[in-house]
């Protein structure tokens, strides 16, 4: 699937990535009033490794939800729809529209990491992940999939978001970071600080995956962070996700999808094995 | 990535456009092609699209045309100092294909045409120019800026100077007199472009630069996706054939 926040506001969006290739699209964070998000800059690449983004959750509000949703119905793909609120009400209030609208699966942004009130102060504290995740798994009969952000207590919260009701995890959202530019002195984005994503981060995300997998073993997890070749994919497949999101490498290369899906292929049937689910975790077996 | 850049200088070029000039203290990431822009990011105030107007890769040395009309480019006229220039963006032209190449602009639309004559003047393409403008005052020369552009024919909306009328107009009667050109490019207002592109498929390529709000400029936000089309102007254009784009020239007042 697409990372949250590649695109994703709008139908044409959807199209866009269908055509990409990604099996699933995965909607930008919408929250209950429309958002402008920060002024620009709000994005950029990092030479080093990745990209650096403050966007501010911009996004066209709950009343777009369906406009979506509908448009993937008509493309035949499955939609998950990510929502962000300021607090369990307005997330029964997403997600119950997005389950109306026919949505496949709920995303909680449970871990924006540069829009306060929106996130990572719920998901940081495993207690409060588990009240929401509680509330809204019995909110909707939908799959509700917490999205989680990296902070220290973040394998506690994944097992409390299990344990409340969420059918899967996607591991991990971007991590609060900034960059300055040494020639006008100024931080870069208009935000100063924002959510760093790529490469950087993957050998973060997959501990973070590998942990979580050892722990709550049977739990599904979406690895999401720096995945830009079939190799960072079969990386996190071991580490016990079920399913990947790539963001920032489709940005840097749009073709990323089919080289993943090709390479993954290979590495299956290299590895002797008949489909992919055997590889599930392997990195824990002996 | 946001490579460092100087503002050399700032000039008012008429009544209604700039021209800055900026030194590249990095190397882009790669050569730029004719129609491709910059996002230009003025410290502490706000990262602006602008058609690079000129590129001298040996000397490192950029330049924009642009006009003033609002806090951002009312800023980059002002300001002083470091910039940082993402980019090259977009999908830009290689005009190399073509023999002979007549470009339409409207109003700033005339931006990106100085680097595009040079471009194609090394491979050998012809070059001429319809430039149209509400009134006379907002004309410059646009040899200072363009020395091998071969012919230019000046428009004015107030028949204050050349042709009275607008760009499309006077293009409109160059293209039904003349099959001269093997490619039109049109870059100004989307009417004007929704206008030029009755002209498409006459016998001759003809392209369009579009406008739209650029926010990201790296296919990331989706702020300048061209509804209804699924296509993003930052990556996808901005230069496109009139079929890629016709619904969102149409949806124009």
């Amino acid at each position: 699937m697409n990372a949250s926040g590649i695109l994703g506001s709008e139908p044409e969006h959807v199209d866009i990535l269908v055509k990409a290739g990604f099996s699933a699209v995965v909607t930008k964070t919408f929250t209950v009033e429309p958002r402008e998000g920060y002024p620009p800059p709000i994005l950029v690449e990092l030479e080093c490794c990745g990209y650096l983004n403050a966007v501010g959750l911009a996004n066209p509000g709950i009343n777009y939800i369906p406009l979506l949703v509908d448009r993937a119905k008509a493309l035949g793909k499955p939609i998950v729809v990510s929502i962000g609120g300021r607090g369990v009400d307005e997330y029964i209030e997403l997600a119950t529209v997005a389950e109306e609208a026919g949505a496949s699966a709920i995303e909680l942004n449970l871990s924006c990491p540069h829009v306060k009130g929106h996130g990572l102060e719920i998901g940081s504290d495993p207690a409060s992940v588990y009240a929401l995740v509680k509330d809204v798994a019995s909110a909707v009969k939908k799959p509700v999939i917490a999205k989680l952000g990296f902070c220290d207590r973040v394998v506690e919260s994944s097992g409390k978001a299990l344990e409340a009701g969420a059918r899967a995890l996607t591991l991990i959202n971007t991590i609060k970071a900034m960059a300055i530019d040494v020639y006008s002195a100024k931080p870069v984005l208009s935000n100063v600080y924002g959510g760093l994503s790529g490469p950087a981060i993957k050998p973060i995300a997959v501990r973070v995956v590998y942990e979580v997998y050892r722990e709550y073993s049977g739990a599904e997890i979406i690895g999401c962070g720096g995945i830009s070749s079939w190799k960072d994919a079969a990386e996190y497949i071991l580490a016990g996700a079920k399913a990947v999101q790539i963001g920032s490498g489709y940005l840097k290369n749009r073709n990323v999808v089919q080289e993943v899906i090709n390479g993954l292929s290979k590495w299956v049937a290299g590895l002797g094995y008949k489909s992919i689910e055997g590889l599930v975790g392997l990195a824990h077996r002996g | 990535m946001l490579k460092p850049a100087r503002k050399l200088l700032t000039a008012a070029l008429s009544s209604k456009y700039y021209y800055a000039e900026f030194e590249l203290l990095e190397p882009l990431a790669r050569e730029p092609l004719p129609l491709q822009f910059f996002n230009v990011w003025v410290p502490g105030v706000d990262e602006l699209p602008m058609s690079i107007s000129q590129y001298n890769g040996a000397k490192g040395v950029v330049s924009i045309i642009f006009k003033v009309v609002g806090k951002g480019t009312k800023a980059l006229s002002e300001h002083r100092g470091f910039v940082g220039l993402k980019g090259p963006l977009g999908n830009g032209l290689d005009p190399c294909s073509y023999s002979k190449l007549l470009f339409i602009a409207g109003g700033v639309g005339i931006a990106p045409l100085p680097f595009l004559s040079e471009y194609a003047s090394l491979c050998g393409v012809t070059v001429d120019v319809v430039w149209g403008v509400r009134s006379g005052s907002m004309l410059f020369d646009i040899r200072r800026f363009a020395k091998h552009v071969r012919e230019v024919n000046y428009a004015t909306e107030d028949c204050s100077a050349g042709f009275c009328g607008t760009a499309s107009s006077l293009a409109a009667k160059l293209l039904s007199k003349s099959g001269e050109w093997d490619v039109v490019v049109a870059a100004g207002p989307l009417a004007m472009l929704r206008d030029l592109c009755v002209f498409a498929g006459t016998g001759r390529d003809l392209y369009v630069s579009v406008d739209a709000i650029v926010k990201c400029g790296l296919g990331a936000c989706g702020s300048c996706t061209l509804k209804p089309h699924p296509k993003l102007l930052c990556v996808d254009g901005p230069v496109f054939k009139c079929n890629e784009v016709i619904e969102y020239l149409n949806r124009q007042p």
